[in-house]
């Protein structure tokens, strides 16, 4: 059965790279064990400098790498081909949307689409007056974090590395987006360090989602069997669904793990049909077109809102996290868009990448919030109960309001493991083309290895300080990472401009005379 | 097929400098396909006419005039094998025009030009395709005039029997030397769904899917030449068949109007849609029915 397994041990490795990035992960994960004691109060007291202090920061930075993408799409850079003139897309829109779509969800849309409306409706970002306003608003925020601003930070990446890639034909690596101002330098130390910025927060992106991922795993079994709550139990589904996601890598199961991840997007869906189906269906289609219109027009005022003037600290724990998260994640998410996107234009890549998987995503949060907030609207409040003693049995507890409780539960545990065994072989396989200079073959063995990684981190962070410890760890590896992206877009618009400097139109048509004329001459002729 | 078909041409032609290639490659066609009559077909183009040439009497004075010239042109490109005759009509739209035509004369092959190098962006050849009920052959006017090879398009859809149909109808036509068959697929991996295949997975999955589709082949067309299977890599379906169609110089595309994906396809275009957008100096030959005797 092991077909693929290949008995070579030799890493192919680029050096700096990759012995940095380990010692950084090794470094940090010491320091969480040897101060296990105070961890869960450093945790928080880091979570609260740095989302006091450089929160803004973030909040900025989201807005500018949304405005800089119209800005592309709708600009002169708008023509630009990806590949060059003559390339062509290779697949349809509609296959190319799907792709899209799969590459941004995953165990983020399960944890939080109960989670956050709800907790946004019980700890309200901003008071509002009535009950209805107060689930106005949850949708909104909900919408805000889920919506255009990630699509955008995953669109500018993805189209950074494209372009560069596909255009200037350098190496699908983060080092490539600042040739144009770092010249020759991205392969010596500083194309070093960002490859192990990358390396860092991809790891730790991967990390919190997979950590999110264990936590609702277990309330779910907890919901299903009655398996107690314990972050041994966690640690156990951490290696164990690890485990079976790397023996597609050594054994040649691909193909099997390649129908997890269509199962993934069916039965995703067909999830969604089944809460919308027996759900309040006609609630929820008046309130996806209410929420979007809402969230359309207080757009420029929620994505700016800083809690200047109240303090009250909510912001840091939902705004800057997620900003911090999908920038974390961007890496990951941008080279797989990226590798799709060849042979479309600058505004077709940034209008599909920012229109098509928002819409989705949000119907998607509309579905599961709006119908739990349904609940709660109508006087049900063991929602809000669940939220805030257990954040991660949110879903389950939903489910208990749904017909075939005990289906949807078992759908809704299936589709976390695969998400969970999905992301993790598709964030080694990253994480392995950093640290490998993008070599063309690495031994499997190195791609499990950084699997276990994951896995790893994960529980010493589950260990440390569960969902807070997870955030943390996600806000400290974004935010230098928005420092990158933040160059990477200047990099991108010289680049960009270089490139139009060098279009030149060739005309390949050779000018015939026009109709009119043609028939014009034959009568003349007559004549 | 129990007895040979007998094909009644649409030839059309648009008064331009594409209308001599086209008119010589019918006679080499004659030599491929057993054609039974060609009806070179003109609609004049009235929204582009002056005001002065719009009146009845004088659209009636310009097809006479266009019949006159294309009778004095034609023999000297065609020969005299190939019986013939001219229309000439002036409707609002040429789509319709040859749609009238075509049902008028029971043609089963529209011939038309596709510029590669002359100006025309070849919109209409694009209508054709999908609304006339036949078959269609774009003739580029950089096409070989003797052809050596013909490709056969396959993609396992309910046209493969058709393209191999009417591969086997110019086998037992043609009176060109060597004019070699070859029936080719284009392996596309569908890795939709999956972000995480690396090039190596994509490779291993390419080889195995060639495997598939060559027992599959063989299975199915045992007597017909072994179906080579050309892996598409980095590139859509139709941009690998036509670099492929140049990289072996052949002459002649026949395909499938539709493939495998024609529900997918039906808003946003099928493979055949995206080859007509592309450079070829081959002829393309879009197939939709089985040719009845």
């Amino acid at each position: 059965m092991l077909k693929n397994y290949q008995p070579n041990f030799k890493f192919i490795i680029n050096k700096p790279v990759f012995y940095s990035s380990i010692f950084l992960i090794v470094f940090s994960l010491v320091l969480c064990l040897l101060f296990q004691e105070s961890l869960d109060a450093w945790f928080n007291s880091t979570k609260l400098l740095i989302t006091a202090n450089l929160g803004w920061f973030l909040i900025l930075t989201v807005n500018f790498i949304l405005g800089f993408c119209l800005y592309l799409a709708f600009g002169k850079f708008g023509r630009i081909r990806l590949g060059g003139e003559d390339a062509t897309p290779e697949f349809s829109n509609i296959s190319w949307f799907a792709m899209l779509f799969s590459a941004g969800m995953g165990i983020g849309i399960m944890f939080f689409s109960i989670a956050e409306p709800v907790s946004h409706f019980a700890q309200p970002p901003r008071p509002a007056g009535s009950a209805p306003e107060l689930a106005i608003q949850a949708m909104e925020f909900t919408a805000l974090h889920w919506g255009l601003h990630a699509w955008a930070i995953y669109a500018v990446v993805g189209l950074a590395l494209a372009f560069f890639s596909f255009n200037k034909k350098l190496p699908l690596s983060f080092r490539s987006l600042f040739y144009p101002f770092l010249g020759e330098r991205i392969h010596g130390w500083w194309g070093h360090s960002i490859d192990i910025l990358s390396v860092i927060a991809t790891l730790f992106g991967l990390s919190t989602s997979l950590g999110l991922g264990v936590q609702q795993m277990n309330a779910g079994l907890n919901f299903l069997f009655g398996w107690g709550m314990s972050t041994t139990l966690q640690s156990f589904i951490i290696v164990i669904v690890t485990s079976i996601a790397t023996i597609s890598v050594v054994s040649g199961l691909d193909k099997g793990v390649k129908l997890l991840s269509q199962g993934n997007m069916i039965m995703a869906f067909a999830l969604m049909l089944l809460v919308f189906a027996f759900g309040p269906s006609i609630y929820l289609l008046k309130s996806f077109i209410q929420n979007t219109g809402s969230y359309l027009a207080d757009f420029i005022e929620i994505s700016t809102w800083n809690d200047s003037y109240r303090q009250s600290g909510w912001q840091n724990s939902w705004t800057v996290f997620y900003w911090a998260w999908w920038i974390a994640w961007s890496p990951f998410v941008g080279s797989f868009i990226a590798k799709i996107s060849k042979g479309r234009t600058v505004k077709e890549f940034i209008l599909g990448v920012l229109i098509a998987p928002a819409i989705i995503t949000l119907l998607w949060m509309t579905v599961f919030g709006g119908t739990a907030l349904h609940f709660i609207l109508e006087g049900d409040h063991t929602l809000i109960d669940a939220v805030n003693t257990d954040i991660s049995t949110a879903l389950f507890v939903f489910l208990q309001k749904i017909p075939f409780t005990p289906i949807l539960s078992g759908l809704a545990v299936l589709l976390v493991a695969f998400f969970f065994i999905t992301s993790s072989d598709s964030g080694s396989l990253v994480i392995d083309n950093i640290t490998s200079g993008n070599a063309s073959y690495t031994p499997p063995l190195q791609r499990v290895f950084w699997a276990f990684t994951q896995a790893i981190v994960a529980i010493v962070l589950l260990w440390g300080g569960g969902l807070e410890a997870l955030q943390t760890a996600v806000i400290i590896a974004g935010l230098p990472f928005a420092v990158i992206i933040l160059l990477m877009c200047y990099s991108l618009k010289k680049g960009l401009q270089e490139e139009l400097n060098k279009h030149k139109k060739k005309l390949r048509s050779k000018q015939e005379k026009s109709y009119r004329d043609t028939i014009s001459d034959l009568m003349s002729e007559q004549k | 097929m129990a007895s040979t078909p007998n094909i009644k041409v649409l030839a059309g032609l648009d008064l331009s400098e594409m209308d001599q290639p086209l008119i010589k490659y019918l006679k080499l066609l004659s030599e491929l396909l057993p054609l039974n009559k060609v009806t070179f077909f003109h609609n004049i183009k009235q929204s582009e006419l002056p005001e002065s040439f719009k009146s009845p009497e004088q659209l009636n004075t310009i097809a006479n005039t266009i019949k006159k010239k294309l009778e004095a042109t034609i023999p000297a490109l065609l020969g005299d094998q190939l019986p013939y005759d001219i229309e000439v009509s002036f409707e609002d739209y040429t789509e319709l025009s040859f749609s009238k035509m075509a049902k008028k004369k029971q043609i089963n092959l529209a011939v038309l030009g596709n510029k590669q190098n002359l100006e025309g962006n070849g919109g209409l050849a694009h209508k054709l395709i999908r609304m006339l009920p036949f078959e269609t052959l774009l003739v580029p006017e950089t096409y070989n005039p003797a052809p050596k090879k013909i490709i056969e398009a396959i993609d396992f859809s309910k046209y493969t029997p058709t393209v191999m149909q009417w591969g086997k109808l110019i086998k037992n036509h043609h009176q060109q030397a060597d004019l070699t068959f070859e029936p080719i697929n284009i392996s596309k991996l569908s890795w939709k769904f999956f972000p995480g295949l690396s090039n190596a997975e994509i490779r291993k999955n390419t080889q195995e899917d060639i495997k598939m589709k060559s027992e599959k082949w063989a299975k199915l067309y045992p007597n017909a030449n072994p179906l080579k299977v050309v892996p598409a890599e980095d590139k859509n379906i139709a941009s690998a068949l036509i670099q492929y169609v140049k990289k072996e110089k052949a002459d002649l595309l026949i395909m499938g109007v539709q493939g495998v994906t024609s529900v997918t396809t039906l808003f946003m275009g099928s493979v055949a849609n995206e080859v007509l957008y592309l450079e070829s100096n081959a002829c393309l030959l879009f197939v939709k029915h089985k040719i009845e005797s």
